[in-house]
């Protein structure tokens, strides 16, 4: 039964490098962000993160951003164990040319890159881009471009495709994937829709969701760990070395972040199509702030559905993750306010006693 | 790779008397069969690989950087590893050299592209240009998705370039519906960084008229293939009087004595040998539809054409990169040839002969 094999599984985590170095990005209008990359800053980052024992970071993708593969780059010849998380849309760039730029990073960094699909979720933003398709043909457009992605790490031979949005002949590629470990990267899907579950079994390693409370989660994650897929959480971690410090940093967070960044999210709600998106902040309207002692929704008409938070001393987290471990979650992928000192914190006061844990759970 | 100096004089050659004035600029092509390799262009492009040279390739262009040598250009192709990957991580290992990025407008949207070559000069102060390759084979873009034919590639590389100029300007939001691309309210907070430029500068190669058209539209610099001057000078006179510049590639096979040099480009030619030859004849047959290949696969074929000039031989089988043998002119640097003590067989050495893109400048 994978129910009971991914409870085995080490818990993996992750943090993202999304707003490293940016207090409160996520509270302000995206078209007054630079994009402009903080290599200094986002360096030392990483060697901490190595030192904190996360796996990887997650690159994200967007207009506000530095593109996330040529900086995957820059900080990756610069580390010696961290991974890269890429964030890649369909609709960007053709499949062919995409795992040649994936092969090429992971031939520069040892395989330290894995990809983390993205569906999008402003059809706006999309357009940007010259995408013009709804969600649903979004969907169909992203299998159309794992099932080529795939069959080029198969390495079996010439790949001829033919769908409706993709159509390759003869397609291959001389730089192959570069890992002492795998033939193609590790690869997440984000997303809760029912396409986005369906299309994790099909393509992904795990499935990246926001959390909820772990029993209304168990049901709508257990065909994915059925599949064999993993299943892992985006959640913002507000974690300080009592319960009441961290509820008082996080209601200082909302304080910080202010009515503006309301009124930011009131708009950025109505321009997405994402279900995921719309379920967070449905979620956070919906029901006191509190769907658990731990699960905490009161930052996400401030920060958004990424603002979605585990709250508590070290204690508090390592049973928050447990209860998700014993619904069948294996992997952890982490925001913090500011992101350096809570990472930190992780790494030294929580990280150690979830592996504790996890060695006690192997002897008995 | 002193060799590289003599390219001053073929290059000088072929530029127009307005040109004189500015600085000749040399860039020369990145080795992408590793640094050291003799038959390099004779190899069947399934056995290429791209990625054995990683190292070697790093250090080339160190020593690239390090002798004055402008830009390095970075090709593009499914035998190679990613130009743009490469530039990153080589642009952020040299401190003043710039790179070359060949870029092909059917495999990525322009909004990703411009995005992506922004946050490059951001690791590299600006050190990235873009060679625009509008495709030379159409079975090999057949791979990528792309099954346009010869004009209508051309069509989408003016629409993919008038979208990333627009982009560059900043004139957001910008909207632009084309036949082949279509941007709406497009945006990208990150600009260009570099310390004199608001984008990259960009070179557009082709031989055929369209390409020269394109290249007047879009580009700094219009790269074509190598001719004797009194050919070209009809050729590149658009441009030119456009008020854009034009370069030339080729090869570049220089040795101490003209002697040498055209015995080294007869050995080059030999070592390659029928293999070479049966490579060539098939990228031949595919990339058919490029004017500029073709041409210069004709040229070759012509006997009495091996030497169109003293200077520029077509003889050799290195594929459509006309070689150009010369005297050395700085005879101080000749232990850096690495020639056999005899003389009798020239041995290529890293950087002897290479493809060098000599740029003409305008004014």
């Amino acid at each position: 039964m994978p129910m009971t094999s991914s409870v085995e599984r080490p818990l993996t985590f992750m943090w993202s490098l999304s707003s490293v170095g940016d207090k409160l990005r996520r509270t302000r209008r995206m078209t007054g962000m630079s994009g402009l990359p903080h290599l200094a800053e986002h360096l030392d980052f990483c060697r901490q993160a190595e030192q904190c024992g996360i796996d990887s970071l997650l690159m994200a993708f967007g207009f506000t951003r530095p593109d996330p593969l040529a900086y995957s780059i820059a900080l990756g010849t610069h580390t010696q164990k961290i991974k890269f998380l890429v964030a890649v849309r369909s609709g960007i760039c053709a499949p062919t040319y995409f795992v040649q730029q994936i092969n090429t990073l992971s031939a520069l960094t040892g395989g330290r890159v894995c990809i983390n699909i993205v569906v999008g979720r402003a059809p706006d933003e999309l357009r940007y881009y010259g995408d013009f398709l709804g969600h649903d043909e979004r969907y169909a457009r992203t299998d159309e471009f794992w099932s080529i992605c795939h069959e080029l790490w198969r390495g079996d031979g010439p790949v001829t495709f033919t769908g409706d949005h993709y159509r390759v002949e003869d397609a291959k590629l001389n730089t192959p994937f570069v890992s002492d470990t795998a033939t193609r990267p590790q690869i997440y899907l984000g997303g809760s829709s029912e396409q986005a579950t369906e299309l994790a079994i099909r393509h992904a390693d795990c499935l990246l969701t926001f959390p909820d409370a772990p029993e209304r989660m168990a049901p709508r994650i257990r065909p994915v760990l059925e599949s064999g897929t993993e299943v892992g959480l985006l959640v913002t971690l507000l974690s300080r070395p009592s319960r009441a410090e961290a509820i008082d940093a996080a209601q200082a967070l909302v304080v910080d972040a202010g009515e503006h960044a309301r009124e930011v999210h009131d708009l950025n709600r109505g321009r997405s199509d994402s279900v995921g998106f719309t379920k967070t902040y449905d979620l956070a309207m919906r029901e006191p702030s509190w769907p658990t002692p731990y699960l905490w929704t009161g930052a996400v008409p401030y920060l958004g559905p990424p603002g979605i938070s585990l709250v508590g001393s070290p204690e508090d987290i390592v049973t928050a993750i447990a209860e998700y471990q014993a619904i069948g979650i294996t992997q952890f992928l982490f925001m913090g306010h500011p992101d350096l000192e809570q990472m930190t914190f992780f790494g030294k006061e929580i990280l150690p006693m979830v592996r504790e844990r996890e060695r006690a759970g192997a002897v008995s | 790779m002193s060799a590289i100096t003599s390219a001053t004089t073929s290059a000088t050659t072929s530029a127009t008397t307005s040109a004189a004035t500015s600085r000749m600029r040399f860039h020369w092509s990145l080795p992408s069969t590793g640094t050291a390799d003799a038959r390099k262009g004779s190899h069947p492009r399934f056995e290429i690989d791209p990625i054995n040279d990683l190292d070697g390739q790093r250090e080339f262009c160190r020593r690239a950087d390090e002798l004055g040598i402008d830009a390095l250009l970075l090709p593009i192709g499914f035998q190679r590893a990613d130009p743009t990957v490469l530039a990153t991580a080589y642009g952020m290992a040299t401190s003043r050299i710039r790179f070359m990025t060949a870029s092909r407008p059917s495999v990525i949207s322009p909004t990703h592209f411009v995005q992506q070559v922004n946050t490059v000069s951001a690791f590299t102060d600006g050190r990235i240009e873009i060679n625009v390759v509008s495709g030379q084979g159409s079975k090999e873009l057949r791979y990528y998705g792309d099954f346009s034919n010869h004009d209508e590639r051309y069509q989408r590389t003016d629409e993919f370039w008038s979208i990333c100029h627009a982009l560059w300007r900043q004139e957001f939001p910008v909207n632009f519906q084309g036949r082949f691309i279509s941007v709406e309210g497009a945006r990208v907070n990150q600009q260009f960084v570099s310390p004199d430029r608001h984008r990259p500068y960009v070179y557009i190669g082709g031989s055929s008229d369209i390409a020269r058209d394109l290249a007047i539209k879009h580009a700094d610099c219009l790269l074509r293939l190598a001719e004797p001057p009194e050919e070209l000078a009809p050729k590149i006179e658009p441009a030119l009087r456009a008020g854009i510049e034009v370069g030339i590639i080729c090869n570049q096979v220089s040795a101490p004595t003209h002697d040498e040099a055209v015995a080294l480009a007869n050995w080059l030619a030999e070592n390659a040998g029928e293999r070479g030859k049966a490579t060539q004849a098939e990228w031949r047959q595919a990339t058919a539809d490029s004017v500029g290949f073709s041409a210069i696969y004709r040229m070759a074929e012509d006997r009495t054409q091996s030497h169109p000039v003293p200077v520029d031989r077509s003889g050799a089988l290195h594929g459509p990169a006309v070689d150009l043998p010369g005297r050395q002119r700085r005879r101080d640097r000749r232990s850096d040839l690495r020639l056999p003590p005899d003389r009798g067989h020239p041995v290529p050495f890293p950087g002897a002969a290479g493809h060098v893109h000599a740029e003409p400048v305008r004014r």
